[in-house]
């Protein structure tokens, strides 16, 4: 494993400007919206990946692939796990439901009441002061959210139930591909938000969930943000107008989402933020993205959903991540190089590069806690509490 | 009866492509009203609602072990099974499904449906789902990525593709996609009465044109006639037929003994039957002022035979009453089965 210093991309900062990225990182309520973390490939000794090796059942098992580290940590063999997290500096991580049945609710449930109960320092998410207070508290916090949506027409008391069972806080209307609810981004068609669709949109404002446009096609989410009397938000995405890719945002798309008084998560996914071609990019290219939304619809509307990069080695995402991305809408046009990360973001502990270019940029130390994860906070305050 | 039509009908398949036959009224009863009107087969849809994969496997079992008692039916999958149960006198029972949603979105489902019985498979119920937009969705989308994978896995594993309760461009694409006959399994002409589950002149062509049938149903609410007699049937037989020629005409009636709703209305209430789907883009849609929903009748098995006389009457030859009555879906299921 060659050495390697996270967080001190070169920004040109003076010593008074690196002192004040790390207190305005340190105090920052930091919610990446969509966060892999806190660990990333470099967090793979040898001797975890041999033990990985003969636990997982074949080399496509994603199951336990996915849960081995949190497992571990939830074991007591794994105390690096805190660390990385509080290295990271994200106050907040993920919890999330695949919302199908009953069943796939209670699973989601009973995993997050496993992980709170065994680490102490892991509190679960009823209202956005919760979020806050484990952060005061030098702690961290799950809040939910959904990806894969399946709900069909009869199904909307499961919101209700993932809301109450304190793992729903937001939900996409549509994972790349067609759902019940609505078109995807990697569809063949967009038609946006069925008339189901509509339904589930005023059930999440109901309920207080916040509807998550990220993998949605146009349509859906201009449906969705037209349809919803709540902030929209699209979690992990980034500016089309910068580089076109499925899986970014139009300006139509982002002042839809701004309007509503949402925000516009922005990844750090290589192959979504930069053309096929273009070799190696650095975290300017994400913070230009930022940029670029902040330009358009105001520091207020933007915040970070990194999505990136996955936390298993690469060999492994290339066996058990693939196949899935595959499975569900993505494709050779999509140039999914898993192997592939930004300069100055390889690991979560460089979630302070972005403060720091953020503040290279000239941000000012609120429009930076706002891209953080004060806008976030504020959507998750005025749809649930 | 009408010796003449009694001696067409002994001597004919006599084939409904759908007959829902949801839990509360599995018994014989209607089954033995079918067979003394002359049936030969019935194509049964045997669902959970809204349909569950293990809900279907569940339903399919409990009502074979319902039915065993039973000397004068058989089950068929296969058209010698079916020929095999004309011939012995007996009513053949098949199998469809009126929805994709229950493969949820496993693609190897499909080939166990198929080992289950199913022999048609519609892509959508109304509304929209993984595969398909049904025909009450005003966005009309076409067949999703998933969709078109399962469609060619139909066509592998020998489903029929049927494109009724489905949207219109959605079934055309199917027609196009599909290497097999598509069938609109009970649907009834949109030029005849305007109605969200009747199919328009240009899917009716496309039909045809790829050999498919459409199976004309018995809903008084979709056929424009709230007694739903046999005349009005015919009126929706006659414009397919007119359009496309008798071949690509046959039956699927679609019978339910709880019609006219207003009869039933405490029944249907103790069925405790699932919000599948929203009732407000169920249907009817437009509502016709002239059709109250809940006083609409449906096509009575015993009406089949003034519908024969009806078209023997407008000069419809034996053949093509045959046809009508079995032997052109016959020859669609002849490709899979």
């Amino acid at each position: 494993m060659r050495e390697h210093e996270y967080g001190s991309f070169h920004f040109g900062l003076s010593a008074e400007q690196e002192a004040r990225a790390s207190i305005v990182h340190r105090e920052a309520v930091i919610v990446d919206m969509t966060f892999q973390g806190p660990c990333s490939p470099d967090v793979w000794t040898e001797a975890l990946r041999t033990e990985l090796d003969h636990t997982m059942a074949s080399p496509h098992d994603y199951e336990t692939a996915a849960s081995f580290l949190v497992d571990k940590a939830i074991r007591g063999e794994f105390p690096e796990y805190r660390v990385l997290f509080d290295a990271s500096g994200a106050t907040a991580g993920l919890t999330g439901c695949v919302l199908r049945d009953k069943e796939s609710l209670l699973d989601a449930a009973a995993d997050l009441v496993r992980i709170t109960q065994s680490l102490p320092w892991l509190r679960g998410v009823r209202r956005a002061d919760d979020i806050r207070d484990a952060h005061t508290a030098g702690e961290h916090a799950l809040w939910g959210m959904c990806q894969v949506n399946l709900l069909r027409p009869g199904d909307l008391d499961l919101i209700n139930a993932g809301h109450d069972l304190g793992i729903l806080h937001a939900a996409e209307c549509a994972y790349n591909q067609m759902t019940f609810i609505g078109a995807g981004c990697t569809e063949r068609y967009d038609p946006g938000l069925s008339n189901f669709g509509l339904e589930f949109v005023r059930r999440c404002n109901e309920v207080g969930v916040v509807v998550d446009t990220a993998h949605s096609s146009r349509r859906t989410t201009l449906d969705a943000c037209a349809a919803s009397t709540h902030p929209v938000l699209a979690t992990h995405t980034s500016a089309a107008a910068l580089q076109p890719h499925d899986r970014a945002k139009s300006d139509e798309e982002i002042r839809a989402i701004a309007e509503t008084g949402g925000a516009v998560g922005v990844v750090a996914v290589p192959c979504f933020l930069a053309a096929p071609d273009a070799g190696q990019q650095a975290i300017e290219l994400m913070l230009d993205h930022i940029d670029y939304i902040a330009n358009l619809v105001g520091w207020q509307h933007v915040g970070i959903g990194t999505d990136w990069p996955l936390p298993l080695p690469h060999d492994i995402q290339q066996h058990t991540v693939m196949p899935l991305l595959m499975a569900m809408g993505f494709n050779d046009d999509h140039n999914i190089d898993l192997t592939a990360t930004l300069d100055g973001f390889r690991d979560y502990r460089d979630l302070i590069n972005i403060t720091r270019g953020l503040l290279a940029r000239g941000y000012s130390d609120e429009h930076v806690r706002g891209v953080l994860g004060e806008n976030f906070l504020r959507v998750l305050e005025q749809v649930t509490g | 009866m009408n010796p003449d039509v009694a001696t067409l009908l002994a001597s004919s398949d006599v084939w409904d492509m759908t007959l829902p036959m949801p839990p509360p009224y599995w018994g014989t009863e209607t089954l033995a009203r079918y067979k003394r009107a002359g049936y030969t087969f019935v194509s049964a849809t045997l669902q959970d609602w809204p349909p569950t994969f293990e809900g279907m496997q569940q339903c399919v079992e409990r009502f074979k072990e319902l039915m065993k008692e039973a000397d004068w039916l058989t089950f068929g999958n296969s058209l010698a099974d079916i020929d095999r149960g004309r011939r012995e006198g007996k009513l053949v029972i098949g199998l469809n499904s009126q929805e994709t949603c229950l493969i949820e979105e496993d693609l190897s489902r499909v080939e166990v449906l198929h080992g289950l019985g199913v022999r048609h498979m519609l892509l959508a119920y109304q509304v929209r789902n993984l595969v398909a937009d049904g025909c009450a969705e005003s966005a009309d989308a076409g067949l999703s990525n998933f969709g078109r994978q399962v469609v060619r896995e139909m066509d592998r594993v020998g489903i029929i593709v049927d494109g009724s309760h489905t949207g219109r461009r959605s079934s055309l694409e199917a027609i196009e996609l599909s290497e097999r006959p598509v069938i609109f399994s009970h649907s009834g002409a949109y030029s005849v009465y305007a109605h969200i589950r009747n199919v328009r002149d240009e899917q009716i062509r496309a039909c045809a044109a790829g050999g498919g049938v459409i199976g004309v149903f018995g809903l008084g609410i979709f056929l424009g006639d709230s007694e739903a007699r046999a005349k009005i049937v015919f009126r929706h037989i006659d414009h397919i037929a007119a359009l496309v020629g008798p071949e690509h005409v046959g039956l699927g009636t679609d019978y339910v003994p709880f019609f006219p709703l207003k009869d039933y209305a405490s029944e249907w209430e103790a069925f405790d039957l699932e919000p599948w789907p929203d009732p407000a883009n169920a249907w009817p849609d437009p509502p016709d002022p002239e059709l109250p929903a809940d006083e609409c009748r449906c096509f009575q098995p015993e009406q089949l035979a003034e519908l024969i006389e009806i078209m023997v009457a407008n000069g419809y030859s034996n053949e093509v009453v045959k046809g009508i009555l079995g032997t052109n879906f016959k020859r669609v299921y002849a490709t899979a089965l």
